[in-house]
C-alpha cells in the first residue's frame, strides 16, 4: 500500500503525494518542533523536508520504511537549522502563539497546565546538546526503537543508548531543579 | 549488581522495557535494597511520563501550500491554465453544442482567414508602392495606382 503511494507521487501524483504528507506531517513537524524549540524554524523544516522528499523519492529504495526515512531528513534537517543559528538565537519555548494542538480538552484550567508543561517540557529540551536531543526527542516523544533510532541518525545502538542516559541524568536533575523552585513536592 | 551497573540501566533499557531474563531479575533484586537506585528509577520514570504527555502536533496549512508552491514552481501552464476555464463548457448535455459551435467557427475562419489577410496585405502593398510613385514624381494616381486602387490613393493622400 504504501509502495503504491510512494510510486504514485514518483510519478507526478499530487494526491499521492499529498496523502503522504497527511500521514507523515504531523510527525515531521513534532520532531522539528522539539528539535529546533520553535514554531518558525520547525515550519521551514517541515517545508524543506517535504520539498526534499519529493525530489528524492525516486531515489527511495524502501530499505527502511517511509517514516524512519522521513524521520532522518526531519532529524538531520533540524540539526542543520540548529548548527546555522547557533550563537544567533537561543532555544526558545515551544509553546507560542498559533500551534494547533489537538488537545481535545476544553477545560481553561487544564489547558493553562498543558501550556505550563509545554513551556518546561521545551524549557528542559534546550539544556540538551542536540545530538542528545534528537535521541530523546524520537524515543520518548515518538517512540522509536533503539535500532530505529540509531538507523535514524546513522549511529550505533551503544551511541543511542549512551546519548539517552546523559539525557535523562539531564532531564531529571533540572526536573529536579525546577521541582524546588516552583516548591513542588 | 552495583548502583553504577543499576543507574546505567535505570536510565536505558530498563526505562525503555527493553530489559528481560536474568538481567531483569537481577536488577529488580537490588532495587528491593538500594533506596538511591529506586529514587533514580521513580524519577526517571517521571521525567519520562512527563515528556510523554506531550500532546500531538499538526503543522498549519500554509507549510502544506509552500511545499505545493515550491515543488511546482511554475505552477500552471497558459494551456492549462486555459483549458481550466474552458472545460466546464464541454461536460454534461452542453458539450455537443459548444463542440459543434467551436468547430464551425475554426471552418469558418479557416477559410475566411488567409482570404482576408492577403487582401488587406496587398492593399497596403499597393498604397506603398503608389504612394512611391507619386511622391517621386513618376506619374499620375491613375497612371501608376490603376483605375482599382488610383481612386482610393488619390482620397488618401489628399
Amino acid at each position: 500500500m504504501e509502495r503504491e503511494i510512494i510510486d504514485k507521487a514518483c510519478a507526478g501524483d499530487m494526491d499521492a503525494f499529498e496523502a503522504i504528507y497527511r500521514e507523515h506531517s504531523g510527525m515531521v513537524y513534532g520532531v522539528a518542533l522539539r528539535m529546533t524549540g520553535n514554531t518558525e524554524d520547525a515550519e521551514e523544516v517541515a517545508q524543506d523536508v517535504f520539498v526534499a522528499a519529493h525530489r528524492s523519492l525516486r531515489n527511495f529504495k524502501g530499505e527502511s520504511s517511509l517514516k524512519t526515512w522521513l524521520y532522518r531528513i526531519a532529524v538531520n534537517m533540524s540539526l542543520n537549522v540548529i548548527r546555522r543559528r547557533r550563537g544567533v538565537r537561543a532555544y526558545e519555548l515551544p509553546m507560542q502563539d498559533g500551534i494547533d494542538f489537538e488537545d481535545p480538552r476544553r477545560d481553561v484550567a487544564l489547558k493553562i497546565e498543558a501550556e505550563a508543561n509545554e513551556r518546561k517540557i521545551g524549557e528542559m529540551l534546550g539544556l540538551l546538546n542536540p545530538d542528545q536531543r534528537a535521541c530523546l526527542v524520537l524515543r520518548a516523544c515518538e517512540g522509536l526503537s533503539y535500532e530505529d533510532i540509531a538507523r535514524t541518525l546513522g549511529v550505533n545502538i551503544n551511541t543511542v543508548r549512551t546519548r539517552l542516559k546523559r539525557a535523562r541524568e539531564t532531564l531529571i536533575k533540572a526536573r529536579a531543579a525546577s521541582e524546588v523552585t516552583d516548591g513542588l513536592p | 549488581m552495583d548502583c553504577h551497573n543499576a543507574e546505567n540501566l535505570i536510565l536505558t533499557d530498563h526505562l525503555d522495557g527493553r530489559l528481560k531474563g536474568e538481567a531483569l531479575l537481577e536488577l529488580e533484586e537490588h532495587l528491593k535494597g538500594c533506596v538511591s537506585c529506586r529514587d533514580l528509577r521513580e524519577r526517571a520514570v517521571g521525567a519520562e511520563q512527563f515528556l510523554r504527555a506531550d500532546g500531538k502536533v499538526q503543522p498549519p496549512e500554509s507549510v502544506w501550500l509552500a511545499v505545493q508552491e515550491r515543488i511546482m514552481p511554475d505552477g500552471p501552464s497558459a494551456w492549462e491554465r486555459l483549458w481550466e476555464g474552458v472545460a466546464p463548457f464541454f461536460e454534461g448535455p452542453r458539450r455537443l453544442a459548444f463542440s459543434a459551435t467551436l468547430a464551425t467557427a475554426v471552418i469558418v475562419f479557416g477559410v475566411a482567414l488567409p482570404g482576408i489577410l492577403s487582401r488587406t496585405a496587398s492593399n497596403e502593398s499597393d498604397i506603398r508602392v503608389v504612394s512611391a510613385a507619386l511622391v517621386g514624381g513618376e506619374g499620375d494616381v491613375l497612371s501608376v495606382g490603376g483605375e482599382v486602387w488610383g481612386d482610393s490613393v488619390e482620397q488618401f493622400l489628399l
